[in-house]
């Protein structure tokens, strides 16, 4: 940082510094204690969360895979996450082509209505779905959570194909139609195929999103759709459970190779880790 | 455009007897067509319920009444401020911090200190909003961490009670919504060059009005619709204050939790969340007046 300097700095000008860096410092430790501190503690053979553990080992794991509780909510969480990405997938990439790609009239309150959820206060929205499910009988069950859920992650699908819509070429659709390819045709051959890494990383992306969805559940679940993020809420209500450090250190996993997979698909060259 | 018109041009003397539009743009009907599935989603889980909510809170038995009737109770005054103020906080601290994270990580050429900055960012959101939740309380628990390192130190002589606490409420906001606003702030930093600053001290300023008058007035649109976005979020958090701030938190979203689990008064649930969401439509209408629908859209989608 010291090079490039052009001129001395005041003494007061020192102390930002050294303030700009201590709060580096605290954030990093801040963000990261945390979970870190979690995924030693799921190696602690301890029934309490003393730190450091006295015992080592893999009773949380053992627990974790040994509770019909844990487990069934873990399949839950994929009979409601699967079908609600799909969704979103075959709602929301068409919605985009409409948006970045048609002359459609009102894109812009399109556009707002369709990542609304995202900003909508999380409470007031799930409320607002709850007075609608009780007069339409759809609490507890797992289509009402699936399609509440697909308008919470919808957000998602929709902005990251329109990104990737912008980013491929109009004119290629013109040269496939100008060699005599249908609009259909462009749109199937080309549009669509340059589109499928997009899609893809949007379909993950909402999936993950509903995976870890825990509010609309609650609401709309009416104690019958138990998913892992509902399990794991009930559990912290009425204390902390050891068992957890294990659940959320095999999710940092899971969910860390998503990413991963997220990111390479888009492959937008934006490596954050890299210079 | 022009350069897709020429093109057009020279595409319709080959055009065959075949009517064809030969363009990439779909027709407002297909594109119609297209759009469809979506506002039926919208209709349906957006707006139809959101107008049953007002629907029920306008109803019987007071009518109108019913909302107006909500700020004549000096309890629920009272869980408005603190929510709406806490959400201020948690607000005004991740975005401050934030910029000033965004612009390290913008500028640093320490590959180290990037990194660790980006796992910070990553790693909280690789655990899940419940778990993130669990984390926090285990290491503000009377037996956590933070207690056993305040009490070696020698700042408290006996464990502080920190959960269950407005303050954990808040720490735990903050916690969730730091990455939240760094992200974005990050994707409008990185169209400034941060040769400017460099530029600005050659002419003889300091590095604190050098940032002041060169990434400041850059920045702080961006800055202010990620405000935005932080406060409407943090406004309608439920898990935070019922976890972190336990039963009796004075939020809107406990009040609310309980209102309909503990005793099923759906009117009451309604008539607070209608509150809560009319706060947050107004910061956005406020936004939305001074910073134009262009950046906070661009806020949201990064």
């Amino acid at each position: 940082m010291s090079s490039g300097r052009l001129r001395a700095h005041a003494p007061w000008e020192m102390a930002v510094y050294g303030l700009e860096k201590a709060l580096k410092a605290f954030v990093i430790v801040f963000l990261l204690l945390p979970a870190v501190l979690v995924i030693v503690l799921s190696f602690s053979n301890d029934s309490n969360l003393a730190f450091p553990p006295t015992t080592w080992g893999l009773g949380q794991y053992e627990a974790l895979f040994n509770s019909d509780y844990w487990i069934g909510a873990v399949g839950m969480s994929f009979v409601i996450s699967v079908p609600t990405a799909l969704l979103c997938a075959v709602v929301g990439v068409p919605a985009a082509l409409a948006l970045e790609r048609s002359r459609i009239r009102g894109k812009g309150p399109l556009w707002a209505l369709g990542v609304a959820p995202l900003v909508l206060p999380g409470v007031a929205y799930a409320v607002a779905l709850y007075t609608f499910y009780i007069d339409a009988r759809l609490i507890g069950t797992i289509p009402g959570v699936v399609l509440a859920q697909s308008m919470l992650a919808m957000p998602f699908v929709i902005i990251i194909v329109a990104a990737g819509l912008r980013r491929i070429p109009r004119e290629l659709e013109l040269v496939a139609m100008s060699l005599g390819a249908s609009t259909m045709r462009a749109t199937w051959g080309i549009t669509l195929r340059l589109l499928a890494p997009s899609i893809a990383a949007s379909t993950l992306l909402a999936f993950m999103v509903t995976f870890d969805e825990a509010v609309l559940v609650t609401f709309l679940g009416g104690g019958e759709i138990i998913t892992l993020p509902k399990a794991t809420y009930d559990s912290v209500r009425d204390g902390l459970d050891p068992v957890i450090t294990a659940i959320a250190s095999l999710l940092m996993l899971f969910t860390g190779a998503l990413m991963l997979l997220t990111t390479r698909l888009r492959g937008d060259g934006e490596q954050p880790w890299g210079s | 455009m022009s350069a897709v018109g020429t093109r057009t041009g020279a595409v319709h003397v080959l055009r065959r007897s075949r009517r064809r539009t030969w363009t990439a743009e779909r027709s407002a009907v297909a594109g119609a067509l297209l759009a469809t599935p979506l506002m039926l989603f919208i209709a349906v889980l957006l707006i139809y319920p959101l107008v049953r909510l007002v629907s029920i809170s306008t109803g019987p038995p007071d009518g109108l009444g019913n909302v107006s009737g909500f700020f004549e109770g000096s309890a629920n005054l009272r869980v408005l401020r603190i929510t709406l103020l806490d959400s201020a906080i948690v607000t005004v601290i991740s975005v401050a911090v934030g910029a000033v994270i965004a612009w390290s990580m913008h500028t640093t050429r320490r590959t180290s200190t990037r990194l660790l900055l980006w796992a910070a960012m990553i790693l909280p959101f690789l655990m899940g909003a419940v778990n993130k939740l669990y984390a926090l309380g285990v290491i503000l628990q009377t037996q956590g961490i933070v207690n056993k390192l305040l009490i070696e130190v020698g700042i408290a002589d006996q464990p502080i009670e920190m959960l269950y606490t407005q303050f954990a409420v808040v720490l735990g906001m903050v916690y969730q919504m730091l990455p939240f606003a760094v992200l974005p702030l990050y994707a409008s930093f990185r169209t400034i060059n941060p040769e400017l600053v460099l530029a600005a001290e050659s002419l003889g300023a300091g590095r604190l009005r050098a940032l002041m008058n060169t990434v400041v007035p850059l920045a702080l649109p961006s800055v202010l619709a990620s405000a935005t976005i932080v406060f409407m979020i943090s406004v309608g958090f439920v898990l935070t204050p019922v976890l972190l701030g336990g039963a009796t938190a004075p939020f809107m979203a406990s009040f609310i939790n309980s209102a309909l689990f503990d005793f099923y008064n759906l009117a009451r649930a309604s008539v607070t969340s209608l509150v809560l969401l009319i706060c947050a439509l107004v910061v956005v209408v406020v936004a939305l007046v001074f910073l134009g629908r262009e950046r906070l859209s661009k806020a949201v989608a990064s």
